[in-house]
This record gives structure tokens, sequence and C-alpha cells, in this order.
């Protein structure tokens, strides 16, 4: 059970967070979306307990997240984050078995050993487990860390998994074998919170869905109930049509195509068109023609 | 079963090239003496004869306190080598490269140069360790000086942690040029071996001196290997997987710079081994830090000892001061990183 009770967090005086509460059940696989700079990564900031609340708290299984042992958390939590750099040459296997690294009491070898093999399948790097995290793809880095925070919660579901934007870079497939996993993992028992921005994975895996902007929940509920046209002209600025997929029942989000015209954006371009350059040949003339033609 | 290879490769190279580093140099004395010098004193006889006279002397009072200096030396610089570039996660940060080793050596300096005025009562009572926690102290400042300018938004910045390292190597050189003009003439010839870096003043008693500023960091270092492996996805990793990062990055600095400190106090700068070291590490078994700390120690021990031999050896009776082989041998190992890694470096 994870309780979040009206927390509110600033940076450098600029409010990011305000008054947010809401509470995740045991089994729930919640989508948090919003436009850039809505607050989401700033609240999984704050539900990882990486930064704590200027002001409110926030409860996991009972406990304040603040006054958690470190040791404890580490297997009651796990933390995807939004960027992974990497500066040495670890293998694929190596990374993922750091999510184990806090166990070194406690857990015995064995679990390590089924928590590695069995994450690194799921996660499509059975074949890659020899190679160097630098050889790989971002989306196959993505996944690698994906595995490692599955592996440090492969043993406990009283855990909450917090993925931010799991499935950067990642193709179609393993965006929606990410998903997968994850609703899988919440059907168990975990809960999950997920930050995504394509609406149609959060409408298709997500069972609640919460939306931010400029820092505060505007709506929480069901997809069905969340997701329409106006909630995300409201949150994202885009005109969409919603519909409800007849053979699932989900919802199905289908944003307008946006129409520009380039020249009234680039000014650049206009010049091309005014006539007084055409009357010269001078040497900028021809650049500009050559510019032209490149375009 | 590769790192068993390895580590029994390294192990045996080791012994084999100190048992070499005796039995070379102006004077030569056959294997077999050594061998025998050596089993003698420990307390039992494989070739019978014990007698070596003036040979004997040679090993015991001179060329061994010098040899295990090397091995001393070596594996601290290689494992804190390994160590810092860990916690600044980057193969380019070594000790001598970001001001380090001239913190430790500007201290020494110091202490050398100012003894007699302000701190006569306190050498006569601490002798050669002064000089070490000295150099372990300036060694220690410059590194939490460098890790926190080169921090960009919490992450380590290889540039600026580079340009940091350049202005504090350029400060200490400045400053212990000062202090040579204040210095008379055989302080300055020991500033000078500082500079240079040599292996030529051991002593047994330096030599324990060392010992224990070496066998903490090569033993306690190893156990940080999770926490750096950590380091290397990033800082805020360390504390979600359950460990603490504060700690392992105080531990490490405070370990590493002790080795350093420590060897810059008896043998001065000796340049690019911590870079050297680690890499080829690297290229043999892995960058899991459980493998690379420890190789490192044996590695830069091994290799050590082999560039003391050379600079004994190469333009013999004289000896060429060991910074200079080891720079002739790393420079264009470090040219080749830049070439092979330069796209990866920036960031």
């Amino acid at each position: 059970m994870l309780r979040v009770e009206s927390i509110s967090y600033k940076l450098n005086n600029r409010p990011l967070l305000k008054d947010i509460s809401f509470s995740i059940r045991p089994g729930e696989m919640v989508a948090l979306l919003g436009s850039n700079g809505a607050g989401k990564s700033t609240l999984m900031r704050l539900l990882s307990g990486e930064r704590k609340p200027d002001t409110g708290r926030i409860m996991l299984y009972g406990d304040d997240l603040a006054a958690y042992n470190r040791k404890i958390l580490a297997t009651r939590r796990a933390y995807l984050q939004q960027h992974n750099p990497i500066s040495m040459a670890f293998t694929v296997r190596e990374v993922v078995m750091m999510g184990r690294y806090g166990f070194k009491s406690g857990s015995s070898a064995k679990n390590d050993q089924t928590a590695l093999l069995e994450t690194m399948e799921l996660c499509g790097l059975t074949d890659l487990a020899d190679r160097s995290m630098l050889s790989l793809s971002g989306g196959e880095q993505q996944r690698v860390h994906l595995a490692r925070v599955l592996a440090q919660l492969w043993d406990n579901k009283d855990a909450v998994l917090l993925l931010d934007e799991p499935t950067n870079n990642m193709d179609l497939q393993f965006q929606h074998q990410t998903l997968a996993i994850a609703a899988a993992m919440a059907k168990k028992g975990y809960m999950i919170v997920v930050v995504l921005h394509e609406v149609n994975l959060a409408a298709q895996y997500a069972s609640r869905i919460i939306i931010l902007k400029d820092g505060r929940k505007w709506w929480d509920g069901t997809p069905v109930q969340v997701l329409t046209p106006q909630h995300i002209y409201t949150a994202f600025g885009i005109h969409a049509q919603a519909y409800t997929d007849q053979s699932s029942l989900k919802t199905v989000i289908v944003p307008k195509e946006i129409k520009l015209d380039a020249a009234k954006f680039n000014s650049n371009l206009q010049v091309l068109h005014q006539p007084v350059y055409k009357l010269k040949t001078t040497e900028t003339d021809e650049l500009i023609n050559l510019q032209s033609v490149k375009i | 079963m590769k790192r068993t290879v390895i580590y029994t490769c390294l192990s045996t190279g080791l012994l084999v090239s100190i048992c070499f580093s005796l039995a070379l140099g102006a004077m030569r004395i056959p294997l077999k003496e050594v061998i025998d010098t050596l089993t003698h004193t420990v307390g039992f006889t494989v070739f019978g004869g014990t007698d070596h006279g003036i040979n004997e002397g040679v090993i015991m009072m001179i060329r061994l306190p010098r040899t295990l200096m090397g091995v001393l030396v070596g594996a601290a610089l290689g494992i804190s080598g390994a160590a810092i570039q860990g916690i600044f996660r980057n193969p380019l940060a070594e000790p001598s490269l970001v001001g380090i080793s001239a913190g430790a050596s500007l201290m020494a300096v110091l202490i050398i140069a100012f003894e007699t005025l302000l701190f006569s009562s306190l050498s006569q009572v601490m002798g050669y360790y002064l000089l070490a926690f000295g150099a372990f102290a300036g060694a220690g400042f410059t590194a939490m000086l460098v890790y926190n300018l080169s921090k960009v938004n919490g992450q380590a910045n290889v540039s600026t942690m580079l340009l940091a390292g350049i202005a504090i190597n350029a400060m200490a050189g400045a400053l212990t040029g000062l202090v040579t003009y204040l210095a008379d003439e055989q302080k300055l010839r020991s500033i000078t071996f500082w500079m240079m870096g040599s292996l030529g003043g051991a002593t047994w008693q330096n030599v324990s001196c060392l010992f224990p500023f070496v066998l903490i960091p090569v033993i306690g270092l190893p156990f940080l290997s999770r926490g750096l492996n950590l380091f290397a996805i990033g800082e805020s990793q360390v504390e979600l997987i359950g460990l603490n990062p504060n700690r392992i990055k105080i531990l490490v600095v405070v370990l590493a710079t002790m080795a350093v400190g420590a060897s810059v106090a008896v043998s001065g700068i000796i340049g690019f081994i911590g870079l050297l070291i680690p890499h080829l590490t690297r290229l043999l078994g892995g960058v899991d830090h459980r493998f690379v700390l420890p190789v490192s120690a044996l590695m830069g021990a091994l290799v050590l000892t082999l560039a003391d031999m050379v600079s004994r050896l190469i333009v013999q009776p004289i000896e060429l001061p060991i910074g200079v082989v080891t720079a002739l041998m790393g420079t264009p190992i470090f040219l080749y990183i830049l070439i092979k890694d330069k796209k990866k470096l920036v960031n």
C-alpha cells in the first residue's frame, strides 16, 4: 500500500509539485501522464525516496518513506530512471546482477541466479548476456536496466515498481512486452507506477491513469473515465478523438493531425520568394539559389 | 576459470621478476645465490651453501628493500588508480593526472623545507610517518577538491575534472617551485627527487613505514567493489539498490589517497601507473571491480618491479629516474585510450 499525503515540492523556489494526494493498492498499475514539465519525473523521484517532499509525506506499507532503512527500502521499491548513462564496459549479465547487490545477506545465491536468468529471458537479453553495455543500442540498454530493476524485486511482491518512461528507445514489440511484464506483475500483487508519453499504451495496459498538469493532479481514474478528448486537449493541447475498441473494450485515442506551412514559421525561406533578389545575379544570390535547390 | 589463470600468471610473474630484480644490477648475483639468501633468511636452506659474503649484504641491505618498495608502490598506485577511476566513473581519472599526486608531493616538499622551522619536535617523534601522513593529507584534500569541482548537476564531469587537475598541478608546481627557492642545497636535492620519482631512496626504515599504508587499502578497497560497480551506473543508483553512496565515496577516497600519499612520500611522483594498470586489467578480464581492484594491485607491483629493473639496467651504471621509464611506457597507452575512446570520453 502506497499512500501519498498532500505532498508539495519546490526546487530553487519554483514549485514543481503542489498538494498531490492519492493512494495505490497492491495489484494496481497506475500510468502517470502529462505534458513535458508537468512534474511526472519529479513525482517519481519523490516516490522513490531519492528526494524528500517539502510538505506532506509518502507512506509505504504504513511507514514513512523518509524514515525507511536503506536496505529494507531497496527490497520494497525499485526505480527505473529515465536516463541511465553507463561509463564502463560492464557486461549485460553484470549490470542485471547489480540489481541484487542489496541482498548480500539474507537472499541465497540460488535466488540471485534465478532472478538473473529469468529477468534476462523475459527482457530478451539471454543472447546478449556477455555483450558489453557500450556495444548495445539505446533500446537494448534500456531493456538491461529494466531487467535490473525487475531482478531487484524478484523475491518480494509486497513492493512498488517505479518505471519512468521505460519504453524510451524501445522498438514496438518491446514497448508492449515491457508494459505486459508490468501488468502481469501487478496481477501478482506488485504496485506499479509508470510514466508514459504514449496514451494508447497507458489505455491498453494500465488499470488506472493519473494526469498531471503544472505540478497538480488533474484527473485520476480508470482509462475510460480519464482519457476523454476534452481531458487530452486540456492536458496536452492537442485535439483527439476517443473510440472504444469493440473487441477489447479499451479506449483508443487518435490525435488529430497538426498541419503547418513551413513558409509561415521560417522567415529565412520567405526571403527567397521576394523578387528583389531575382533581379540581381550576385554571388549571394547564387548561394541562396543553391540552398533552395538543396531544400 | 579465466580469472584464476590471470591470478596465477601474475603472481608467478611477480615472484620471478622479484628474483631477477634481486639478481640483476651493477653487480650481477647468480639467481641460485639470490634464492639461497632469501630462503636462508626465512629459516631453511635449499641449495646448501649459505655464506655468500658481500652478495648477501647487497641483496639484504640494498636490493631487497628497493624491490619491496617497488612492489608496494606499484600495488598502491595500481589499486588506487582503479578505485579512483571507479569513483570518478572515468578511465582517465588518474592520481597524477587529476592532481592528487601533486597535492601529496606539495605537502611532502613543504614538510621537508620547513621541517627544521616548524615540525622539528614533531618529526623527531614521527620520523618518516610525518612525511607519509602529510602526503596523505595533501592527496586526500586535492582528491575531495577535484571531485567536488568536477561535479556538474550531481554527475562527475570529465572535462571539468581534467581542467581542475591541470589547475591543481599548475598550482602545486608553482608552490613547489617557490619552496625550492627558499630551500638550501641539501633540501633542494631531496625536493628534486620528489619531482622525478625514484625508488633509489629505499631503506628498510621507509619500506616498513610504507607497508601499513599499502596493506590497509589493498585489503580494504576490494570490499567496496560492489559499490564501485554501482557508481558506474550512477551515484543515485547506489542508494536505490540499498548501499550508502557517501560512505563508499569517503572510504574509497580515504583508502586510495592513503596509498597514493604514502607512495609519493617515499618515492615521489611516479606517473601513469595508476592509469596504465587498471586499463590493462580491464582489457584482460572485464570491468567488474571485484576483479579489477585486486588484479590491478598485483599487476601494478609486477610492472613497477620491471620498470625499476629497466631504469637500473638500461644505461648502467647510471640509473634513470623511474618516473621517466613509466612515462615512456604510459604515454603511448594513454594516447591509445584517447584515440580509441575519443567519442565516449566527451560525455
